[in-house]
């Protein structure tokens, strides 16, 4: 979502907030929050990114 | 149910995005752009935005660029664009209108006005995808008509002419259609040509190939990337398809059913050649087929 620049990129960060590891990916998911909360889009995506990339989660390509 | 327009806001300001994003939110689906860059990509994405609400004051590229380059590109031209911005004075809505903008909207802005118009803007934008779509498709047979057809030949060739690729096109006209008319009915022949149409639609289906109407009982397929060997085939194949249709025609040259005669060429576009020459290569070979006995595929290979 955030690679299209989706407004509901924040609605949607409510629920990753439950997902999240907070003690492994706390500074991440603070970040992200910050980028989404400032519709800065494509760093956000550059942080899930990350975390994707950490956990072997495959994602679409941009 | 319809799905949801898309609307792109674009703005430098985040309490601007915050304030329309929230304002649209509840009926459409809203994606954002912080500048023109970030806009540009999400117009040439592959699920563009049915409507573009621009500001116009951004750091290095402002809103009159972002039309601007929307305007000069063939897939985004089409797209509305409303700007909002803080630029009030006539000379500025002026030149924005000029530009190809569909309005301009002045803030501070009244959340009902904006609401309303852009819900105004999206049925226009609606009802004109629509008639384009009409203007492009043969009413009988509901396939693209000779006019989508030499739009897609135009784009095609100029693309094969880029890439170096073959390029095949085929003629298809039904033996002996006129006999056919008289004998059973122009509703029958209507039926007849919905038939032969529901064949070609279904063998030619790659994304940029177009199987059309070229008018009367005569047909075209577009086959770009193609050699001869494979358009020869799939013209072959159709010829077949259709005469195991089996539907009766007693006042046929070439047979006690209907069949259909078939003319190919198969060329490399260039800048020496024009895309027309396709047209009347395809016709020359189809011409050749009919007065050889009907029924049947005629190919010329120009590579």
């Amino acid at each position: 979502m955030p690679g299209e620049g989706n407004a509901e990129s924040v609605d949607v960060l409510e629920e990753l907030r439950i997902c999240f590891n907070i003690e492994r990916f706390g500074d991440q998911l603070a970040e992200l929050t910050r980028y989404i909360e400032n519709f800065d889009f494509d760093d956000a995506r550059d942080v899930i990114e990350r975390v994707a990339d950490k956990l072997s989660i495959p994602l679409d390509k941009r | 149910m319809d799905e949801k327009a898309k609307i792109l806001i674009v703005d430098d300001e985040r309490l601007n995005l915050n304030v329309l994003s929230d304002l649209l939110r509840q009926d459409y689906k809203v994606v954002l752009a912080k500048n023109g860059n970030q806009a540009l990509d999400r117009v040439n994405s592959d699920n563009p935005p049915d409507l573009v609400l621009l500001d116009v004051l951004m750091p290095e590229m402002d809103g009159y660029e972002v039309l601007r380059k929307m305007k000069s590109a063939d897939e985004t031209k089409g797209i509305p664009v409303v700007f909002i911005t803080a630029l009030d004075s006539e000379h500025d809505e002026a030149r924005g209108l000029e530009l190809g903008a569909v309005d301009y909207i002045r803030k501070p802005f009244h959340p009902p006005i904006v609401k309303a118009r852009v819900k105004n803007h999206l049925t226009i934008a609606r009802q004109r995808k629509l008639l384009e779509g009409l203007a492009n498709l043969d009413g009988l047979t509901e396939m693209p008509n000779r006019r989508s057809f030499e739009m897609a030949l135009d784009r095609e060739w100029r693309r094969c002419s880029r890439s170096g690729d073959n390029m095949s096109l085929v003629m298809l006209d039904v033996d002996c259609f006129k006999q056919y008319n008289d004998s059973y009915g122009h509703t029958a022949g209507d039926e007849v040509l919905k038939k032969v149409a529901e064949v070609l639609k279904t063998e030619v289906q790659r994304p940029a190939d177009v199987a059309a109407r070229y008018g009367g009982e005569e047909f075209v397929l577009l086959l770009p990337e193609t050699d001869s060997d494979g358009g020869r085939y799939i013209a072959e194949k159709i010829r077949v398809l259709i005469s195991e249709l089996d539907i009766e025609h007693g006042h046929s040259s070439a047979g006690n059913v209907l069949t259909v005669s078939l003319g190919g060429v198969t060329v490399v576009p260039s800048n020496f050649s024009e895309a027309k020459d396709l047209t009347v290569g395809a016709d020359s070979m189809l011409y050749e087929a009919k007065r050889r006995g009907r029924n049947m595929v005629l190919w010329t290979d120009l590579t």
